[in-house]
């Protein structure tokens, strides 16, 4: 993550000035999510002893939840990356920003509650609620965004369009990590061990494609975007 | 282009603070550590919007001072 964040700050100069704001984003999102898997290390070294660890909300303990608080802090910066390089007019920007950020926000706020409980049907009323604002996010990015695609220059919209489905591929891993809990009825005391280890492993692949994959995704749209604008090779 | 590069150097102290704030919650004095990181963050965020801080902010003695408070705040994030 960290080196991601170095990588799209010192490619700034490679790409066209309007697009740059794009690259800052990614930069500070995968800076955010660096730290906090920096942290993260430290809460579960801190609350594991003897191939064991205590989960929880207090002290010693290590709370997954947490990860909310990251991404309740990146996620909507990942979408507005989006926005930035395509350097829409104003308007569009604006309009389209004023309703994939609250959504977003929304999806994440709504997770939280079922991540904490312990419910298997809590668990799964939440999952449902917070895949509505997904779902809305997906209908502006495919049916809104799609209308802008036109404009482009050849070969960016090709590549918007996979970044799309990148979305759609790693966001499809964090409601799989989520719903792991619940795949196994009566799980022993081993098995819960396996699938919480399991959930921190899925949702660990899951941020390193969401957010560095598809930073340096947004990176190439911005070259392709500033060659096709005229920028030399040279940089 | 350059404020907005500010916004978000402000942001990623802001976000770091928090984070820091979140995971240490219980330890002594944890607070205060994390809003050491937050409230520079918040400070900077807020001379954005300002008309005569933002004129500060674009001069090489304004963007020096930006850069070192938020590479020591970012570093302290780290090791507090």
């Amino acid at each position: 993550m960290l080196a991601c964040t170095v990588y799209t700050l010192v490619g700034q100069s490679r790409v066209l000035p309007k697009y740059r704001s794009a690259l800052v984003m990614s930069s500070m999102v995968t800076f955010i999510a660096g730290y906090h898997y920096f942290r993260i290390f430290n809460s579960f070294n801190d609350s594991s002893a003897k191939n064991a660890i205590a989960v929880g909300t207090s002290q010693g303990t290590f709370n997954e939840a947490y990860r909310y608080v990251d991404w309740i802090l990146t996620v909507p910066l990942l979408l507005v990356e989006v926005v930035a390089v395509l350097a829409l007019a104003k308007e569009a920007s604006k309009s389209m920003m004023s309703r994939l950020v609250p959504a977003s926000a929304a999806m994440i706020i709504l997770g939280y509650p079922g991540e904490i409980s312990s419910n298997n049907g809590t668990k799964v009323i939440f999952g449902i609620l917070s895949t509505i604002p997904f779902l809305y996010i997906l209908y502006v990015l495919f049916v809104e965004l799609g209308k802008s695609l036109d404009r482009q220059p050849e070969g960016v919209a090709a590549t918007i369009g996979r970044l799309r489905l990148l979305l759609i591929a790693t966001w499809g891993v964090y409601p799989i990590s989520y719903l792991i809990p619940i795949l196994v009825k009566n799980p022993s005391a081993s098995q819960m061990a396996s699938l919480f280890t399991d959930r921190q492993i899925g949702y660990t692949i899951a941020d390193v494609l969401a957010k560095c994959v598809f930073g340096l995704t947004i990176f190439k749209i911005a070259r392709m975007k500033s060659a096709a604008e005229g920028m030399s090779d040279a940089h | 282009m350059h404020m907005n590069n500010l916004r978000m150097w402000a942001y990623a102290m802001i976000a770091t603070g928090l984070i820091n704030w979140d995971y240490q919650r219980a330890n002594h004095n944890a607070f205060a550590k994390s809003m050491a990181i937050v409230i520079p963050g918040l400070i900077l965020f807020a001379l954005t919007y300002v008309p005569t801080a933002k004129s500060f902010l674009i001069t090489k003695a304004g963007r020096a001072i930006t850069l070192i408070v938020g590479v020591f705040a970012l570093a302290y994030a780290f090791i507090n």
